[in-house]
């Protein structure tokens, strides 16, 4: 086995075994930066940004730096709440403590609590021209999320992720069981300044598409909007959560 | 005296090159030509990317901590039964909020836009709108679903949680602000029966897009895994009434 | 030996640029210029193999030169509101598909001959 080892070595000329680890480090620096290239072109077309103009350029820069400030403050809140419940292993008391605020952080999140703060109120009547329909209400309400609502209600119903509206004998109006009639008093929690601003877009915005169309609405923004809780009982009857490996 | 010429020549000649590429140069940076446009696009470009890899890690590495989290917590509870019953509540109410992946029997909807139809096989009196897959159709098919009792339902894989926006920017859908495009594959947990049978009833949503045209295929499945919501919900504006 | 050191080599550079980050966007178009120029001189590096005038120095520095040249030559482009990238392309692919042409040629040739060979020994 030596041997051979020795004779193989042997058989190797040094001018060879350069060349080898020249041409070799070429093939590592030449591969390298092919694939770095291809996954940046990748990640280019991913994105859809290999098109896009300024103005396009600058909403998608903000909205990419907004989630990137949600999850890194979300991230810190996390690792704090970890070293606490780390500190606190051996304290039956206050691990109570930590347990019920995360479990009121979690409430308030779904919707099982009674919620204040700033944001719009909407309110939406029947006119004589036109009635308004159940599809106007899930837009508004798809409207004041994309312009980022944390509670929204209508008529003093929480509007929660499983609500639903629904349109019964082609003229009520039905929200989670409950028959809701004009006037539609629509309260969102929110920044105000953007669910104000999105409803208000020139032509294209909730309101003036609904004015166009003959629909009475009105908005105005208000400091201390109280929002009640869901009072349906929220149940999990088909769901499993997914068993980690 | 004839090298001298040449060396004068070659003299004269490299301080006017040099002074048109200055020149040149010069202008370009001064003006809003198309190229300077290409170029502050490109660093544009480059920013959105940052942001996008920087989000990236976030996401990944809060998702660590959440099940250290949940780990830590179980660990904190688990000889106290009325500690346990808090932490199973919390559990419950992060399902409901949709950060958890889940599974379930339930339904699958596929819509596909009709791509046998292009703008000239049509008739005056019809319209490729009718045709395609609109937001306004997935917002009315969860809303369908919801009524029907589903307790988890995601578009092509972007789970819908309670600040999801179906909204359309041109002709391009974005459920919680990613583009999504045909076909939409519409995954729901829930009473199998009930899903089914509530989304193709006669005169139902699902019926009436199947006859202006769109392709639509709905199936029920024993299991459907639902990813969690990959974002961060919470609470900046709104605080518990005491 | 060699080959030993290419497949090495190529697998490494794969893996190292599997994790390597992604580079700002406005630089990938320099990037690509390079590679389009190291792919000739490894084209050109096989030709002067199998014509047997095959100099390491020549090839590395052709390697490294001409990338460094050519994007120093999109760099003054960009500059000068000239696309020079699309000469610098046109001239490394035109060369690469001689090259290519010539390869092939040796090899086809090669495989005849010995096809020849072995008719004339049975």
């Amino acid at each position: 086995m030596k041997n051979k080892i020795k004779e193989f070595t042997k058989n190797i000329n040094k001018s060879e075994l350069i060349m080898s680890i020249i041409i070799g480090l070429i093939c590592i620096i030449l591969v390298c930066t092919i694939s770095i290239q291809f996954k940046t072109v990748e990640e280019t077309n991913i994105t859809d940004i290999e098109n896009m103009r300024e103005a396009e350029l600058r909403t998608q820069i903000s909205s990419w730096k907004t989630r990137y400030e949600e999850t890194s403050k979300k991230l810190e809140e996390n690792n704090n709440t970890i070293n606490e419940y780390r500190e606190k292993l051996n304290n039956d008391q206050e691990t109570e403590e930590l347990l019920d605020k995360e479990l009121a952080e979690t409430d308030l999140l779904v919707g099982k609590t009674d919620v204040k703060g700033e944001g719009v109120i909407v309110t939406l009547t029947d006119s004589e021209e036109s009635t308004i329909t159940s599809s106007d209400l899930l837009e508004l309400v798809n409207e004041l999320r994309y312009a980022g609502a944390e509670a929204i209600s209508i008529n003093d119903i929480r509007i929660t992720n499983s609500s639903y509206i629904a349109t019964v004998n082609a003229t009520l109006i039905r929200i989670d069981l409950q028959r809701v009639t004009s006037p539609y008093v629509v309260k969102a929690i929110g920044n105000p300044t953007y669910l104000t601003s999105t409803l208000n877009l020139k032509d294209n915005g909730f309101i003036d598409k609904y004015k166009n169309s003959g629909k009475n609405i009105t908005l105005s923004t208000e400091r201390n909007i109280q929002i009640l809780k869901n009072s349906r009982d929220m149940e999990i009857k088909y769901l499993r959560e997914v068993e980690e490996q | 005296m004839k090298k001298k010429q040449v060396w004068i020549t070659l003299g004269l000649m490299c301080l006017i090159l040099t002074m048109c590429i200055a020149i040149q140069i010069r202008t370009i940076g001064s003006t809003n030509s198309t190229v300077s446009q290409t170029l502050t696009d490109d660093s544009l470009r480059d920013e959105v990317l940052m942001w996008k890899e920087r989000y990236d890690n976030a996401l990944e590495e809060l998702e660590n901590s959440e099940k250290e989290l949940t780990q830590i917590r179980e660990e904190a509870t688990q000889d106290n039964s009325d500690y346990i019953s808090k932490e199973e509540q919390i559990r419950e109410n992060n399902m409901l909020l949709g950060l958890t992946d889940v599974t379930g029997s339930g339904i699958i909807i596929t819509l596909r836009d009709n791509s046998n139809v292009t703008a000239d096989s049509l008739s005056a009196l019809d319209s490729i709108d009718y045709y395609l897959v609109h937001d306004m159709d997935l917002r009315t098919i969860v809303n369908e679903l919801k009524n029907a009792g589903a307790e988890a339902i995601s578009i092509n894989d972007q789970r819908i949680v309670q600040t999801t926006s179906i909204t359309c920017e041109g002709v391009i859908i974005q459920v919680n602000g990613e583009t999504v495009g045909s076909p939409f594959t519409i995954k729901a947990i829930g009473s199998t029966e009930l899903l089914y049978g509530s989304l193709t009833r006669p005169g139902g949503y699902i019926e009436a897009l199947e006859n202006t045209g769109v392709i639509v295929e709905v199936k029920k499945a024993d299991k459907i895994d639902i990813n969690k919501f990959s974002g961060v919900i919470n609470a900046q504006y709104m605080k518990t009434v005491q | 030996m060699i080959f030993i050191a290419i497949i090495v080599g190529c697998i490494l550079g794969a893996i190292i640029g599997g994790v390597a980050p992604i580079i700002p966007y406005s630089y990938s178009g320099y990037l690509a210029i390079a590679i389009i120029a190291a792919l000739d001189s490894v084209f050109g590096g096989m030709v002067a193999t199998i014509k047997k005038n095959f100099d390491i120095m020549v090839f590395v520095s052709g390697f490294f030169g001409n990338a460094i040249l050519s994007i120093l030559l999109t760099y003054l482009g960009q500059k000068l509101n000239v696309d020079i990238y699309l000469a610098t392309i046109f001239v490394f692919v035109s060369r690469m598909f001689n090259n290519l042409a010539m390869l092939r040629r040796y090899y086809l040739e090669k495989i005849t001959n010995r096809k020849a060979k072995k008719t004339q020994n049975t």
